[in-house]
């Protein structure tokens, strides 16, 4: 491997992972891949690049912002060198993910209807209470099967030692899929022949697996229940996603305007009069799906539809309320809920989390702060968060005050050295940092889980913020055997 | 399906319409210009989009393309249109395909491309009515290959053909207001010729009436010939025909007002006859107008749930 050009040029970060390189050579369920990749010059690499740009933007896989009313298409950035996990790495985190998928789903329950794990001190009352997304609207209303969360995203990163980490759990519209569908389209024309050489394990199962899970969450007795996905609209940078869903799985895209409650029960106003409405997979936050309950200014919800909830009458993917168990101060918690739940012990470990509003974790935390990443407990998408060793001291001083003041908004880690993977960049291939997004959708027939899910990579050099919105791209994420 | 899909679909479809007759128009009234016919007045098309206001100072033929093609301050500018297409084609998208929405897409970077925009003055603008042209026809190609003929394709072709309709409708008006629904003067017969060409007629006018050129013959064309796709008898049974296609997936009150303003609409075209009478054939061009936007408004109301 070592006369391999891009191969020789890759030099990979100190104390940092690679997914590819270990020593001086290629991890084996890379070899084949990058056997291929060196046959390929750079003018050629070039010109790949160039066309998954072009066909990301003829196919309109782009995410929208608007300005003056013209919708300015933004090309996800994406790059083509896949990422590539071991099919018995899989297994492991596929294992993980379902044990605190589990857990996770009877916490839900437990938290909105007994309440034991508050009750036997596992978890303090006061922090469930104080989470902003734990509504009391949710307080004993059944829920179909007892699935909380139908639809999930998982974040997981890689220390320094190559062990896998949950960096958060995402439980209440976690998106992402659609790249994930669509990157494997791009590097099947980027790289023919190649997935089916590496026996990369297919995604496209996704959009049907979904689908058998919707329909059976429909509680009339119809051969066929009406199932919905409820998107914000065309100003939501989603959409992409939203449209694309909705057309892989053959139901209508509704925006709240769509839908009317009549006598408890949702209908959808169509070109032939209203039609019921049994599942709804909503791409709308909780506080805007409903103006009677929530958000009074809400013009994304459809006024009534927690009551036709609450009775029954429509089933809501993913639940209501469950923005209690994805709360940053609570994912700490996760690994107690497994043992305690489960009586196992957890597969994929946690991040160390320092809990602001315990005084001796606060104090420790302000004495390191230059060593931590403080993160809001309610916020997403890479915003209201701190990278100690990069912040400058302003910034550090205005968390420090932040924290004291509000101690229940924040968390704190220690700095994880996300592991880095190739990326082709400049005509050259450079390493940077990467999480991995693996969906999983729990249904009444169990936990499925989409192999790979969608790599997110830090492109700018340095970075370690693997988010869209803060420069983040997303790579191919192959399992091979 | 959904209503407001439904309108989208119908919005969309009008947008491409209208893009597609006032290309073909205006490449047309460009050309005439170049042979350096008198009645090209560019200060008239000028205020036509731009809601009868006249401009401020005296405008090139190029200041007037630039302001009609690619101006996104012009409410009613070939860009607006496209980008109205697609929007309104982005909140349809999982009731259009997905070449569909592609073939959008592409149109919208197409008419956003710079180096098609500086055409206008440095280059030949003929050849940017060629490509936007060829362009629609792309997207008729798509339509007709990938869309499903369910609801979706038949509010797309009402919409077509309602917009067909209220282009060609305003477009022979204009015409015969130009030149008093006559043939006398050579000019007139120019004039007239130019107006055969702009909505795809003369090839069609020649085969029946080689050799002269008469202003009845082509108004009798433009309203009754019925192997003319752009005539109104044949826009009112293609419409008539895609609204039948809905009875099925229609409240039975809703499918009879749609049924009842198409057949007055045609009712009015067929035993109306104006003759030579100017003034009666504009009267019975604004009274089928005024039919057709009758039929607009029981869509609306019957269809897509928007009150008056």
């Amino acid at each position: 491997m070592e006369n391999i050009e891009y191969f020789r040029q890759y030099q990979t970060i100190n104390g940092v992972f690679d997914e590819m390189k270990v020593a001086e050579d290629v991890r084996k369920h890379y070899d084949s891949f990058m056997s291929a990749f060196q046959n390929i010059n750079a003018s050629e690499m070039t010109l790949k690049d160039e066309l998954a740009k072009k066909l990301f933007l003829t196919q309109g896989i782009t995410f929208t912002v608007y300005s003056s009313g013209e919708g300015i298409e933004k090309i996800f950035p994406f790059d083509i060198y896949p990422r590539i996990i071991q099919a018995t790495e899989w297994d492991f985190i596929e294992r993980g993910i379902k044990q605190r998928l589990k857990a996770l789903n009877i916490f839900l329950k437990d938290v909105y209807h007994q309440q034991f794990i508050i009750k036997d001190g596992i978890i303090p009352a006061a922090l469930i209470y104080s989470s902003p997304n734990y509504l009391r609207e949710m307080m004993n209303v059944d829920v179909p099967f007892d699935i909380y969360t139908h639809i999930s995203g998982i974040d997981l990163i890689r220390d320094h030692d190559g062990s896998y980490y949950v960096l958060e759990d995402n439980l209440r519209t976690p998106s992402g899929v659609s790249y994930m569908l669509e990157n494997r389209n791009i590097s099947y024309r980027l790289f023919p022949n190649l997935i089916p050489e590496n026996k990369v394990r297919p995604v496209s199962d996704y959009p049907d697996l979904l689908m058998k899970n919707l329909l059976g969450l429909g509680n009339r007795h119809t051969s066929r229940p009406t199932v919905v996905l409820l998107t914000p609209g065309i100003y939501n940078s989603a959409y992409f996603e939203h449209t694309t869903l909705a057309r892989l799985m053959g139901i209508e895209l509704v925006e709240g305007r769509d839908l009317v409650v009549d006598n408890h029960k949702v209908y959808m106003r169509t070109t032939k009069g209203l039609k019921k409405v049994d599942v709804i997979y909503r791409r709308v936050d909780d506080e805007f799906l409903d103006p009677l309950i929530f958000r009074p200014d809400s013009m994304l919800g459809v006024p009534g539809i927690y009551h036709a909830y609450r009775k029954g009458n429509v089933a809501i993917v993913n639940a209501m309320g469950n923005g209690v168990a994805d709360d940053k101060a609570i994912y700490a918690y996760v690994p107690d809920m497994i043992k305690y739940y489960l009586n196992e012990e957890p597969i994929l470990k946690n991040v160390p989390t320092y809990r602001m509003e315990n005084v001796d974790e606060r104090e420790y935390t302000l004495k390191n702060l230059n060593n931590m990443v403080v993160k809001r407990t309610n916020e997403s998408g890479g915003y209201g968060m701190l990278i100690g060793n990069i912040a400058s001291d302003q910034e550090l001083k205005e968390f420090s005050e932040e924290i004291v003041k509000s101690p229940r908004q924040f968390i704190a880690q220690p700095i994880i050295s996300l592991s880095s993977a190739p990326c082709y960049i400049d005509g050259k291939l450079q390493p940077r940092r990467v999480d991995l997004r693996p969906f999983a959708l729990s249904g009444p027939d169990g936990i499925d889980i989409v192999p790979g899910g969608l790599t997110r990579v830090a492109l700018k050099e340095g970075s370690i913020v693997v988010n869209s919105s803060q420069g983040g791209g997303s790579k191919d994420t192959w399992v091979v055997d | 399906m959904l209503s407001r899909v439904a309108e989208n679909i119908f919005w969309m479809s009008r947008y491409m319409e209208r893009t597609n007759v006032q290309l073909r128009i205006l490449r047309t009234y460009y050309i005439a210009s170049q042979d350096g016919v008198p009645f090209v007045k560019w200060d008239d098309v000028f205020s036509y989009y731009n809601h009868g206001k006249a401009p401020e100072k005296t405008m090139s033929a190029n200041e007037v393309l630039q302001f009609i093609l690619f101006d996104k301050e012009n409410d009613s500018s070939v860009v607006n249109n496209i980008f109205r297409a697609r929007e309104n084609a982005r909140s349809a998208q999982d009731h259009i395909t997905k070449e569909l929405w592609q073939c959008l897409n592409d149109y919208y970077h197409l008419i956003r491309d710079s180096g098609l925009q500086k055409q206008v003055f440095k280059g030949d603008p003929v050849t940017i009515f060629d490509q936007l042209i060829k362009q629609c026809m792309l997207y008729y190609g798509v339509v007709d290959i990938s869309m499903f003929r369910s609801e979706g394709f038949n509010f797309l072709n009402i919409g077509k053909f309602i917009e067909r309709l209220l282009q060609c409708i305003t477009a022979l008006k204009m015409q015969i207001s130009r030149t008093n629904g006559l043939t006398i003067e050579s000019l007139d017969i120019v004039s007239w010729r130019y107006f055969l060409v702009s909505i795809s007629g003369y090839e069609y006018y020649l085969k029946a009436n080689s050799g002269s050129v008469k202003a009845d013959l082509i108004f009798k064309q433009v309203l009754y010939e019925m192997d003319f796709p752009h005539s109104i008898a044949y826009g009112l049974h293609q419409l008539n025909r895609y609204a039948q296609r809905l009875k099925q997936d229609s409240l039975e009150e809703s499918f009879a007002k749609i049924e009842f303003a198409i057949g007055k609409a045609s009712a009015i075209l067929k035993y109306n006859n104006p003759g030579a009478d100017i003034e009666a054939q504009l009267a019975l061009l604004n009274t089928v107008e005024d039919n057709i936007m009758e039929i607009v408004q029981a869509l609306n109301q019957y269809y897509f749930g928007i009150s008056n």
